[in-house]
């Protein structure tokens, strides 16, 4: 078995849509997250709040800087992640394409 | 108590790096990631990601989803590894990413 994470691809001004628009895409997502948690693919995750919250914390020249926003701005950004534990990467492709919520990275964990 | 998820941020760099300072780099990660494990701070769905160019993203075009090579973006610096912490407030998330030997984006986690 190998570990993967998938990262959630987030556009920005998808939270502000109305409730009406976001609620059964949280509603099939909900769904995908129980069913995957359940048969223990899923090992853990989470939704992120909006790119406004981020908070960058940089080395610059030997002392650690605050900066408040994401690391880089862009229309895309991680919106969530999910850490999968599946036989191999065709396995973790086929989940990544049932994600009902948008695109989605996908990436093997290093193993130590 | 309230959730963080820590995006460590790199360009890869470290990585043309002679071997020892690499090492050295990764045991002060170990001893980090080792304390806030052993405090209860550090949640399950933690990890370091293989290189970029592993990366794979699936897109929804059209209403099917298509598999491309590559990170979602193209950019110097990417995501290299996640984290979730559990910390009183965002202040103490903040120390701790200081705390980490390179660059952290600290995102807020979303209550379901």
């Amino acid at each position: 078995m190998a570990q993967y994470v998938l990262l959630f691809l987030e556009e920005q001004g998808w939270k502000d849509q109305p409730k009406e628009v976001k609620a059964p895409a949280y509603a099939a997502i909900g769904t995908w997250w129980e069913d995957l948690s359940q048969k223990g693919i899923l090992k853990g995750g989470g939704e992120l709040q909006p790119m406004q919250t981020a908070t960058t914390v940089r080395r610059v020249n030997g002392t650690m800087r605050v900066t408040e926003g994401p690391f880089i701005e862009s229309k895309e950004h991680v919106g969530g992640f999910g850490m999968i534990e599946v036989p191999d990467l065709d396995a973790a492709i086929a989940i990544a394409k049932s994600w009902p919520g948008g695109n989605v990275e996908v990436r093997p964990i290093v193993v130590h | 108590m309230a959730t963080y998820a820590l995006l460590f941020v790199n360009d890869e760099s470290f990585r043309e790096r002679p071997k020892d300072e690499v090492a050295a780099i990764y045991a002060e990660i170990t001893r980090w990631s080792d304390d806030l494990e052993r405090k209860g701070i550090l949640k399950r769905g933690t990890g370091e990601l293989q290189e970029k160019r592993t990366a794979i993203t699936v897109r929804r075009v059209n209403g099917t989803m298509r598999v491309f090579d590559g990170p979602f973006m193209e950019s110097k610096e990417h995501v290299g590894g996640i984290a979730m912490i559990e910390v009183p407030d965002l202040d103490e998330a903040i120390r701790i990413a200081k705390a980490f030997p390179g660059n952290v984006e600290v995102r807020p986690i979303v209550v379901h």
